[in-house]
């Protein structure tokens, strides 16, 4: 994810998703960050317009450093219960 | 009361959360394959210089048989791995032959399985060599 983000920054999180604040319940912008937990662990990246042919309702996810990422181009559209939670903040100057 | 403050410490408490699969990139390594390709160039190599007359000579000859058997396996898993796990769509503008020169790679290393060839051993030596390259190609 960098340099949006980078190891070791600590992040602030709204809780999002099914069990999320109201009014962050449903599918989150497009090009923000996000936390979900995806094969028992929680992972950050960013939302990204799906390709065509993707079920409504879904998270297309992508880092921001393609060539090295592992993100919906391998395991497809996650479902909006993946969600976990939005980034607002991020520690740390540029 | 008690219950507003652990809830408020329970959201406050920092958890870990990833950007990258679960083992860490930069892992991929195709010196495996070129190792197992030399492994078998090394046995045919020995299998045309045995002169097989008794049982410890037949021995001998089996054994190199099934390590280059063996290693001629190892260079396909290794490559298949390193291809479909670590090589990305992005990289492809680096390496365009990529999926042509695994393909052909891949065939070669079932040659070796097949025959006894100085030459297709060779070859396969190369191949992976180039396949080494084209990952590094990759990654400049």
């Amino acid at each position: 994810m960098e340099p949006a983000l980078r190891a070791g920054d600590r992040l602030l999180v709204l809780p999002a998703g099914e069990r999320g604040l109201p009014g962050l319940r449903g599918l989150p912008p497009l090009g923000s960050i996000v936390v979900v937990e995806r094969e028992g662990r929680l992972e950050v990246k960013r939302v990204a317009r799906p390709p065509d042919g993707t079920p409504e309702r879904t998270l297309w996810l992508l880092g921001d450093n393609p060539a090295r990422s592992t993100d919906s181009r391998q395991f497809g559209a996650l479902p909006l219960s993946a969600l976990r939670a939005r980034v607002v903040w991020r520690s740390g100057a540029r | 009361m008690s219950n507003i403050i652990s809830s408020f410490k329970r959201a406050l408490t920092p958890v870990v959360v990833s950007a990258h699969c679960d083992i860490p990139c930069g892992i991929y390594d195709p010196s495996g394959a070129v190792v197992a390709a030399k492994t078998v160039a090394r046995m045919v190599e020995l299998l045309e210089q045995i002169e097989v007359k008794d049982h410890a000579t037949r021995n001998k000859y089996v054994r190199c048989v099934a390590s280059k058997e063996e290693h001629a396996e190892k260079v396909k898993h290794e490559v298949q791995v390193i291809w479909s796990d670590y090589f990305k769509p992005e990289h492809l503008a680096k390496v365009p032959d990529l999926h042509d020169q695994v393909w052909k790679l891949l065939k070669l290393a079932s040659k070796n399985k097949q025959n006894v060839d100085t030459a297709a051993a060779a070859e396969l030596v190369a191949a992976t060599e180039a396949f080494a390259a084209a990952f590094a190609a990759s990654k400049a």
